[in-house]
């Protein structure tokens, strides 16, 4: 049966030298023969425009985590300006990241937008609603990105950093430093690969604004990360 | 709130002088403002004084006299706002601009084995540390400490700024207004004890922590972030207060437990 444990082992006001103290106890009182890996999350933000983002690194040797938890958050944390909200630590006893698997290149990514920005109008300009609203009006589809980015550690089984904005270009600039960053730091090797999460059918309307002769409407994803 | 003994109180803390209730009736005064059941009158020889029912119950040394309202000047950041609906207690603009950044990017902290009591502020921006600083100064004539944690990277030293104030008095008066905790990331507005230029100075302290402005498609926009739900909802209801309009609540990220939230302002103004 597949098992998972959880801790948030630090979050925001806590002191910046403590993530590895407390991955290290927790990794001490639950980490049993059953374990196979750890999986050390950090959920954060980049302030300037508004992004949302994690960065996630799988290790199966527990006496490396605490350091690599460490350096971890501090090269996210000193990334433009960020804010890291939490970190977590994921106990598991089967290797879950070989379930991810990117392998994209930015271009067919960029191609996967249009394509998929093209399909948003197609389905949605029949909605109802919204069909009712763009009368006389120009229309704004704004959908939620997930991107995925995989990384090569010698580290560790693989980094994986999830970004998420409306607005394309954002996203590519965050992942194009962030990942710069993991590799000068090393954390990582090189970029294996991106891969966009979701499609048209897991987009739903999570909000609409009519401004003048424009209408904003806002496409959430109805799987949210860990569904 | 609003009754006489508590009023009283504050006019204790806050009377100038040392007259006694005697000599000040011998004083002349005018009275500039009769709201409901309250009149405030100032003295010819300088102050306040609050009186309900014909009955004094506090003096003041600072009062604002607007068309609706009186606000007298009470300690701490602190304000008595009389008005026809009776009295509150609001926040300085400038106490409130210091609870929405420690909404934001600080937190109170009161514990531990040797009893710490501690506000601080984490931030990247020298300049938003400083304002902290400077608020802290302004409305608890306190100086932070202002410490700064630096690491060495592969591309040189990174800096984060964390000024903090310890002080029992401070920890205790700003957590008594509920502002933060006890989850490290929940915060609450004191909306009960903001009037609308104190809602302003809330959000743009808030703002600062976990707010930014982009334009994008064409337009402005205002967001602000947090991963607690309930006190954006608040925040929200300020903005409605303040006669702006606010998005949805639109979550960006959703984990059992842990979500990040944003609510999207327009702009309508070039800025």
């Amino acid at each position: 049966m597949k098992k998972e444990l959880e801790a948030t082992i630090w979050s925001w006001g806590e002191e910046f030298e403590d993530v590895g103290k407390n991955c290290e106890k927790y990794i001490s009182k639950r980490w049993d023969e059953n374990i196979k890996e750890c999986g050390v999350w950090i959920l954060a933000r980049e302030r300037n425009e508004g992004i949302i983002y994690n960065v996630v690194l799988f290790v199966s040797d527990p006496k490396n985590i605490s350091d690599l938890a460490q350096r971890l958050f501090y090269a996210t944390l000193f990334q433009g300006n960020t804010k890291i909200d939490f970190v977590l630590a994921r106990l598991s006893d089967s290797i879950s990241a070989s379930r991810i698997s990117c392998h994209d290149s930015m271009e067919t990514v960029e191609r996967e937008l249009k394509k998929l920005g093209e399909k948003v109008i197609e389905k949605f300009s029949g909605d109802p609603k919204i069909r009712q609203m763009m009368i006389g009006r120009e229309v704004v589809f704004i959908p939620e990105i997930d991107l995925l980015c995989e990384l090569e550690s010698q580290l560790t089984n693989k980094i994986v950093v999830e970004v998420i904005h409306d607005f394309f270009p954002h996203i590519r600039d965050l992942l194009d430093s962030l990942t710069s960053r993991l590799i000068k730091e090393g954390l990582a090797k090189r970029v294996l690969g991106y891969k966009l999460e979701g499609g048209v059918n897991d987009l739903k309307v999570e909000d609409t604004e009519v401004r003048g002769k424009k209408v904003f409407v806002w496409l959430t994803r109805t799987r949210k990360v860990t569904d | 709130m609003g009754s006489g003994s508590r009023i009283k109180q504050y006019g204790g803390r806050f009377s100038q002088g040392e007259q006694t209730r005697e000599e000040r009736e011998e004083e002349a005064f005018n009275i500039i403002k009769v709201l409901g059941e309250y009149e405030v009158r100032e003295s010819e020889g300088g102050g306040y004084e609050l009186l309900k029912g014909g009955e004094a119950v506090g003096t003041f040394s600072e009062a604002r006299v607007e068309m609706e309202r009186v606000v007298l000047k009470l300690g701490r950041g602190m304000n008595l706002e009389v008005s026809e609906k009776g009295v509150r207690e609001i926040l300085s603009p400038k106490k409130a601009e210091l609870c929405g950044l420690i909404a934001s990017d600080g937190g109170i902290y009161i514990g531990g084995k040797k009893k710490i009591y501690e506000v601080y502020f984490d931030s990247k921006d020298e300049e938003l540390a400083g304002v902290f600083s400077s608020l802290i100064e302004e409305v608890y004539s306190k100086i932070s400490r202002d410490h700064t944690y630096s690491q060495e990277t592969r591309e040189g030293e990174k800096i984060y700024h964390k000024p903090r104030v310890y002080s029992k008095g401070i920890a205790y008066d700003l957590e008594d207004l509920g502002i933060k905790g006890p989850e490290p990331f929940e915060f609450h507005p004191p909306s009960d004890h903001l009037d609308d230029e104190g809602k302003r100075a809330y959000l743009k302290g808030f703002f600062s922590g976990d707010g930014n402005i982009s334009k994008s498609w064409g337009e402005y926009w205002f967001r602000v972030y947090s991963t607690c739900r309930e006190g954006l909802d608040e925040l929200r209801e300020m903005f409605i207060d303040l006669g702006f309009h606010p998005s949805d609540i639109h979550v960006k990220y959703r984990e059992p437990k842990r979500e990040i939230c944003m609510i999207l302002v327009f702009l309508k103004k070039s800025i």
